[in-house]
């Protein structure tokens, strides 16, 4: 057993629903975002390219946060899922600096999402919900609660919606998929497999249970670009003069 | 949900929104002016402004002026409701909301024309190779927003293939197997070429289609109209068969010819399709690629492309229904459309479609929307479907503007938003233009202004530039709004702003039997939902609609609204003509006298009048109870339902034959008050316009090189999204969204850098400041940016935040299209780097400072003592 994600790039458009519905989950306050998304560009003008990377924790099955924890915070469940527990941090951020995939973020202090407004009543929830404590590192848990929770009622996370992380739910391109790793039937699985999915920087060797379907191929160049300085203008361009007149014979 | 959606939650938690009724101290209205707000109670409001709109609406209720925005920051679909209550009201001057200056107004009037739908959406479960040209449909703009993406998605992932053709290529065309980077505007000359070639060249296209379903057989005179039957005034046709002409509706009808020439009662004459097939023969190759930047062999390809794909003449069965399968066309949106050419550039590209046959089969083009729907299973409800009217033309069932269809003679003007002179406009970007007070003295000043209402809206950052929309807000006496949280607008020019509920705390209908932006796409099931309250309002916030069956009541016309509710609910006639508003349109006798849903006598809460629609719509036992319990119903779209293009008997125009009748009449009208048009736009031949952008200045050899657009992010709509913290959040790590966009080779040459403060001036000097994102993304003669920003003290999240794109507009008659009024949203402009120690000087004289904290907390404290009391 060992949970993990599929997140296909071909699908996905990053309009943030996956970040915004971490957030609305765990109660998040600013400066921290379990998901994050990654924008880029690459390739010369005009087979140039946007590369989008929607990030998460990768839930590595070789987690380097875990070996580095002085305190035994960080830890590996056996169904993979890597989480920190709060009583236990030091605070040291050793994980942070450790974490080839930067997704930790240490809570330093309490902030306001309305600045200088005072916490409105959803922020008060946390309080209750999901306990934040200042001074020790967070980052995502792959919703462990509701999959602990939906497993206890029988429930099989990624494929029974209650026992699925919020982002894949919330996702309107349907681009993420979860399940057991392990399990070849499952939906990641078998993704993995078909469609050559592939880890973020395996090279750091800490084998992420997080897995990216790549996106569209680079077309070939087939567009040619008139340089700025050469347009032959003459008839777009300038007054009426040369252009056609509509109805014209 | 996208990210925009879910964060929603913390627009109902905004600390910063309007609890209760409140009224202007400050009698000084302006841009920038502090409107220092006073609480009074509901009855004060509704009283000082029910006897104000009874008043006008004596004396002549074409004096109140009324926007609205159909977006995420309303409760309501304002489209129905708020529409529905000023044209019930009287007046017919509605004057553009959050939407902009340069929403649909092409787009929606072709729209209902060619398609009977609102917009267009490929139809994503059986495409397979798309065009798109400015908008971001499918990745997070336009209508079902989010169903698009799914639907877009799911096409990517099995191979479809998407080419967008786009000055900007760092959204639609980020997610595209090629982008082709084109100035702006100039799709126009590319998408004729390619119907040339088609038509001409490569000579394959849907004969049947042109024969049938389009108005190319209609035979054209040597004046350009119709030739039409002596008696019926029917415009004729040549049926090959027998050799005689016949009407269009003759039964007996079976092969009109689509080319050659014929005399007929003595005049020579041509089907409309051979004429404007000739016509197009100008179209060349090199011609285009030289106006558009687009390379020859890429125009040529694209031709090549779409005739191979769209299978002509293939059928595919679905669901045990032989329906046509053309799974390859052309879609655009508002950037394509917003252009003082973009009828003909919107007209050109369904021109195209046409010639593949695309339109509403399996694969192809469909309209977005309530175009056809026999029913659920159990009641026959709701029911709706297009038909053919006024020369045998398609007709929309369902509408949501002044219907665009039978034609009407242009009038006036005596509309302050000069509809009833624009005949064929949806939308005018009137009275927020600098030309305005102009026409309106040479009109002989019909009326005053005396009341403006905006619901949601934010016209004043909005729209265009925020100078010309004071200028005409300053002239109205009483303005008030009924909104959820202050803006640029009520903090300006507001005399009592009314606090509304959040969509969550409320309970409404018109998002579901609202028509327009939730209708599953293609084949997706029939889907109707119910937007329920998931909290109860808190302090004196009010509900939309129970605010306007209260103010009907006041003024003394809720039996009328009632009428009109019912009307449209129960969809017996769901169109604005429909509310009788004087010269609005011919008020259509509602067809059945029985009131389904509510009697015009009856003085019922809304929640009511849903739990009726509901029953009559779904049967007796499917009332608000079940919903609430449910949630929504779905049921099986029929294929003849979806694509119904062969199961609706009506044609489509290709030729635009009333244009020819247009004409003289309205240059007659025109020049009394002094609007001058191009007025060889108004023929009936799709033909090339250079746009103004490209005549106003010479182009290129300027300064002013470069061509400012604005964009949809997936992130923020109309504005609103941008005091939400979520999406600030969000916004500040997606480097597209806050900063101006340009190409680095363009900046390079002009001393720009990565991250450096720029200043974007057009033509006559308005400024725009902001910081700059370097891409390759984008034509090298064009800068983006997302229309943001703002300085409203009631928005501290938005503040300042973004780069404010419509400074940029100018709005004059200029600068619209001749034929549907759609405003050019695009700049002249240049581009300079600001130095760093102007920076703060600039950032104050533009107002663009963010929210100082101290003035923010010392806010929310009173706040806070209000509150408490």
């Amino acid at each position: 057993m060992r949970y993990g994600m599929v997140i296909n790039l071909v699908k996905c458009v990053a309009c943030y629903g996956c970040t915004v519905r971490c957030i609305e989950e765990h109660f998040l306050p600013p400066d921290m975002m379990w998901n994050k998304m990654l924008i880029s560009e690459t390739g010369v003008f005009p087979g140039a390219k946007k590369h989008i990377y929607p990030t998460l924790c990768n839930h590595c099955k070789d987690p380097v946060c875990a070996k580095v924890c002085p305190s035994g915070a960080t830890q590996q469940r056996e169904d993979g899922v890597v989480w920190v527990e709060a009583d236990k941090c030091l605070g040291c951020r050793s994980c942070l600096v450790a974490c080839p995939y930067q997704v930790r973020t240490y809570y330093s202090e309490e902030k306001e999402w309305f600045p200088g407004q005072g916490l409105t009543e959803w922020e008060k929830m946390r309080e209750k919900l999901y306990p934040l404590r200042i001074g020790v590192v967070y980052k995502c848990n792959f919703c462990r609660e509701r999959i602990d929770e939906a497993v206890k009622r029988g429930l099989k996370p990624g494929v029974d919606r209650e026992a699925t992380p919020a982002c894949v739910n919330g996702c309107p391109a349907k681009a993420r998929y979860f399940g057991d790793l392990d399990d070849p039937e499952s939906e990641v699985a078998l993704l993995i497999s078909e469609r050559e999915a592939v880890q973020l920087h395996p090279e750091h060797g800490t084998d992420p249970s997080v897995y990216y379907i790549a996106g569209i191929e680079e077309a070939p160049v087939t567009t040619t670009y008139y340089g700025v300085s050469i347009y032959d203008t003459s008839l777009a361009m300038t007054s009426k003069k040369g252009a056609i007149k509509a109805g014209a014979k | 949900m996208c990210g925009k959606g879910s964060a929603t939650i913390l627009d109902y938690h905004d600390p910063n929104r309007v609890n209760y009724p409140l009224r202007r101290t400050n009698p000084k209205k302006g841009l920038y002016e502090d409107p220092k707000w006073e609480r009074i109670s509901w009855d004060e409001a509704m009283d000082t402004i029910a006897e104000k709109m009874k008043a006008i609406r004596e004396k002549d209720p074409r004096r109140i002026v009324w926007a609205y925005t159909p977006g995420p920051g309303t409760a309501l679909k304002a489209t129905q409701s708020i529409g529905g209550f000023f044209t019930v009201y009287g007046s017919p001057n509605i004057a553009l909301g959050g939407a902009g200056t340069h929403c649909g107004a092409v787009a929606h009037h072709l729209g209902a024309l060619v398609h009977a739908g609102w917009d267009i959406l490929p139809d994503y479960r059986y495409n397979n190779f798309l065009i798109r040209c400015g908008g971001n449909e499918g990745v997070g703009g336009g209508r079902m927003a989010m169903t698009a993406v799914r639907q877009f998605a799911e096409a990517r992932d099995r191979g479809q293939k998407t080419v967008v053709m786009d000055p900007i290529g760092y959204q639609a065309g980020g997610k595209a197997q090629e982008y082709i980077p084109i100035l702006p505007c100039t799709d126009i000359a590319v998408l004729l070429a390619i119907a040339n070639l088609i038509a001409n060249e490569i000579g394959v296209f849907d004969e049947k289609y042109i024969r049938d379903k389009t108005n190319g057989p209609y035979l054209v005179g040597p004046d350009r109209k119709f030739v039409r039957d002596k008696e019926s005034g029917k415009p004729l046709l040549w049926d090959e068969n027998d050799g005689r002409v016949k009407t269009y509706d003759d039964p007996t009808l079976t092969w009109p010819a689509i080319a050659g020439e014929y005399t007929v009662n003595g005049i020579k004459c041509q089907p409309a399709f051979q004429l404007l097939r000739d016509h197009i023969k100008q179209y060349k190759l090199d011609w285009a690629s030289r106006i558009s930047t687009v390379p020859e062999d890429t125009i040529r390809r694209l031709a090549q492309q779409l005739v191979d794909e769209a299978k002509i003449g293939s059928t595919i069965e679905i669901d045990g229904v032989e329906v046509p399968y053309r799974p390859a066309g052309l879609c655009a949106y508002k950037g394509f459309q917003g252009h003082q050419n973009g009828f003909h550039q919107y007209a050109a590209m369904y021109l195209i479609n046409s010639l593949l046959g695309n339109q509403d089969v399996a694969g192809g083009i469909v309209g977005s929307g309530t175009v056809r729907c026999l029913g659920h299973p159990d009641t026959g409800r709701p029911r709706f479907e297009p038909y053919a009217s006024h020369d045998g033309m398609l007709t929309p069932a369902v509408w949501h503007t002044r219907t665009p269809w039978p034609p009407r003679e242009p009038k006036g003007p005596e509309f302050i938003n000069l509809l009833d002179l624009f005949s064929d406009s949806s939308f005018t970007p009137y009275p927020y233009a600098e030309d305005w007070e102009e026409i309106w003295t040479k009109a002989g000043r019909p009326y005053e202004p005396e009341l403006f209402f905006f619901y949601g809206s934010n016209v004043v950052t909005n729209t265009c530039n925020p100078e010309i929309v004071a200028n005409f807000l300053k002239k109205v006496p009483f303005i008030w709004s009924i909104t959820t949280i202050h803006n640029e607008t009520t903090e300006g020019f507001a005399d009592i702003v009314l606090p509304e509920t959040h969509h969550l705390e409320s309970l409404e209908i018109w998002s579901s039997l609202g028509f327009f932006f939730n209708y599953p796409i293609g084949m997706d099931r029939w889907c109707f939902h119910l937007r329920m309250p998931t909290v109860v309002p808190k302090y004196e916030r009010r509900d939309g609609m129970d605010i306007l069956f209260d103010l009907a009541e006041r003024i003394g016309f809720r039996d009328r609204l009632n009428e009109w509710i019912d009307s449209y609910l129960s969809i017996k006639e769901a169109k604005w003509e429909q509310a009788g508003a004087k010269d609005i349109g011919i008020r259509t006798e509602t067809k059945e006298k029985d009131f389904p849903i509510v009697r015009p006598e009856e003085n019922i809460p809304f929640q009511e009048v849903i739990d009726r629609t509901l029953k009559y719509n779904f049967g007796e036992d499917r009332g608000l109870e079940w919903f609430m319990e449910h949630g929504f119903i779905t049921w099986d779209k029929k294929p003849e339902e979806c694509y119904w293009r062969y199961h609706v008997a009506a044609r489509i125009p290709i030729y635009y034959e009333t244009h020819e009748h247009t004409r003289p009449k309205l240059k007659e009208l025109c020049e009394k008050v002094g609007v001058e048009f191009d007025w060889d736009q108004w023929t009936a031949l799709i033909s090339y316009f250079p746009d103004v952008l490209y005549t106003e200045e010479p182009w290129p050899d300027s300064e002013y090189d470069l061509i400012a657009i604005s964009h949809r992010d997936v992130l923020h709509t109309h504005r609103t999204s941008v005091q939400n913290p979520w999406v600030d959040a969000m916004s500040k790590t997606n480097p597209y969204t806050y900063n101006w966009v340009m190409h680095e080779e363009s900046a390079s040459r002009k001393g720009i850098a990565e991250g450096d403060w720029i200043c974007v001036e057009n033509l006559v000097g308005n400024k725009v400041l902001g910081r700059v994102k370097l891409t390759k993304l984008i034509h090298p003669n064009v800068i983006g940016g997302v229309g943001l920003g703002g300085w409203a003290k009631g928005r501290p999240i938005a503040r300042g935040k973004g780069v404010r794109f419509n400074t940029l507009l100018r709005s004059n008659h200029k600068r619209i299209c001749a034929i549907t009024s759609s405003f050019e949203s695009g700049a002249r402009v240049k581009a300079y780097k600001v130095p760093e120690d102007k920076i703060d000087e600039m950032k104050k004289e533009l107002h663009m400072e963010g929210a100082n904290l101290e003035e923010v907390k010392k806010a929310a404290e009173e706040a806070a003592k209000e509150a408490e009391k």
